[in-house]
């Protein structure tokens, strides 16, 4: 039930990015989701939502899905050392990630694009943190 | 904490599948069909995000662009007109021997910066254009018609750097030939030093027409002579002229065809 709503989530989010915004949403999406389920399926839910980005977008398919999965597995090691599941580590990510992205395919002022992107990640991550606080009550989140 | 040996396996494999996708992304089935199945939701989705317009500012912006359409070919009709007033105005050439051409192209032209040596028109050789005919601007040479297609021909201006053809100073009957510098200058040269060249004399092409009526007839105005090169030890004397006319501004010019 939860890998299905965060494929809706990642599907709506892609949909967005393709048509309306062009801030890429998916991968602020992708930072909380790795953050929160720290589950391999994510680098599946990853490699489906690159495929689609490229669909919509008209870009070399499968270039995001490399992209999404490089920045996934990133994620992951520094999780191994430090702790993930803060504030300051999902902006700083999701910056990063969307700066290298933007800046990769060339978009025009991909600087304040990322910045936008990375307080949009924010508030996913907080979304994501009062859902999990409802679903199970004995996790405890720093800040 | 996610173990290294549980998400390695999945991430190569992924990665492995991303690779051999990417480098037969050239084959767009895929990404075709997965459009074909996600544009009418992304069409929803931008006209719902669209701020509907109100019916009545609709119509004004269209209204807007009709009219603007129709001022631009009143501009061109307007312009036309006083091209075809001008030429048949003037008597240096019979009119019947005339047939109007439009300009459509400057190729490698920059304002400012490169002056053109080719302008192509839109009449070839389903309206008769002959390679050789001459191109003028009321009693002005522009150029030659170097190459013709059906319905374009192209048309080497007398200031193409390749352009040579003999002229005559109005004022004094000097012989010379006039080369193209491939700019508003050209040169008149091969003058005898016994002729007499003054400034601001025009130059008229001396006549150059062939049995099959191509080529510059003669009287039509080149230049003004603008500077005069005497050198006593040289064979020829040479000047400087300047055209009179400003190509790139013209929208019309006509070609000789002698009917």
């Amino acid at each position: 039930m939860r890998w299905f709503f965060f494929s809706l989530l990642c599907l709506l989010a892609i949909l967005f990015e393709g048509t309306v915004v062009t801030v890429p949403l998916i991968i602020g999406l992708l930072g909380s989701i790795a953050v929160f389920n720290k589950s391999a399926a994510v680098f599946l839910l990853g490699f489906f939502s690159g495929v689609l980005v490229d669909t919509v977008s008209l870009h070399l398919l499968n270039f995001s899905s490399i992209y999404f999965l490089i920045f996934l597995l990133l994620i992951f090691l520094y999780e191994r050392k430090f702790e993930v599941q803060n504030m300051w580590f999902v902006f700083l990510a999701t910056f990063i990630g969307s700066l290298g992205y933007l800046g990769i395919l060339r978009y025009h002022s991909f600087f304040w694009v990322s910045l936008i992107n990375a307080v949009l990640g924010i508030g996913i991550f907080f979304i994501f943190r009062l859902f999990q606080k409802g679903v199970s009550r004995g996790n405890r989140i720093t800040m | 904490m996610v173990k290294k040996n549980t998400y390695f396996p999945i991430f190569f494999v992924l990665l492995a599948c991303s690779l051999i996708v990417l480098s037969l992304s050239r084959f767009t089935v895929f990404q075709d069909f997965l459009l074909t199945i996600i544009s009418p939701v992304q069409q929803n989705l931008i006209s719902a995000f669209h701020t509907t317009d109100n019916k009545k500012i609709v119509a004004l912006e269209e209204k807007n662009i009709l009219l603007t359409e129709q001022l631009v070919n009143e501009k061109k009709l307007q312009q036309e007109n006083i091209a075809l007033h001008d030429q048949f105005a003037s008597n240096q050439i019979p009119n019947r021997q005339l047939l109007a051409a439009h300009i459509v192209s400057i190729p490698s032209f920059i304002p400012g910066i490169s002056f053109p040596e080719y302008i192509i028109i839109d009449k070839g050789q389903a309206d008769a254009i002959k390679i050789g005919q001459a191109v003028v601007y009321r009693n002005m040479a522009i150029g030659l018609v170097n190459k013709v297609s059906d319905h374009f021909s192209q048309v080497s201006l007398l200031t193409n750097s390749s352009a040579t053809f003999s002229v005559t100073t109005m004022a004094t009957n000097a012989l010379g030939i006039i080369k193209g510098q491939g700019n508003t200058n050209l040169i008149l040269d091969n003058v005898l030093p016994s002729d007499h060249l003054r400034l601001d004399d025009l130059v008229i092409t001396k006549g150059s027409q062939k049995l099959d009526g191509t080529d510059y007839p003669p009287g039509l105005v080149v230049g003004k002579i603008t500077a005069i090169e005497k050198n006593p030890t040289a064979l020829f004397q040479k000047a400087r002229v300047h055209l009179t006319i400003d190509i790139p501004k013209l929208t019309m010019v006509f070609v000789i065809v002698n009917k």
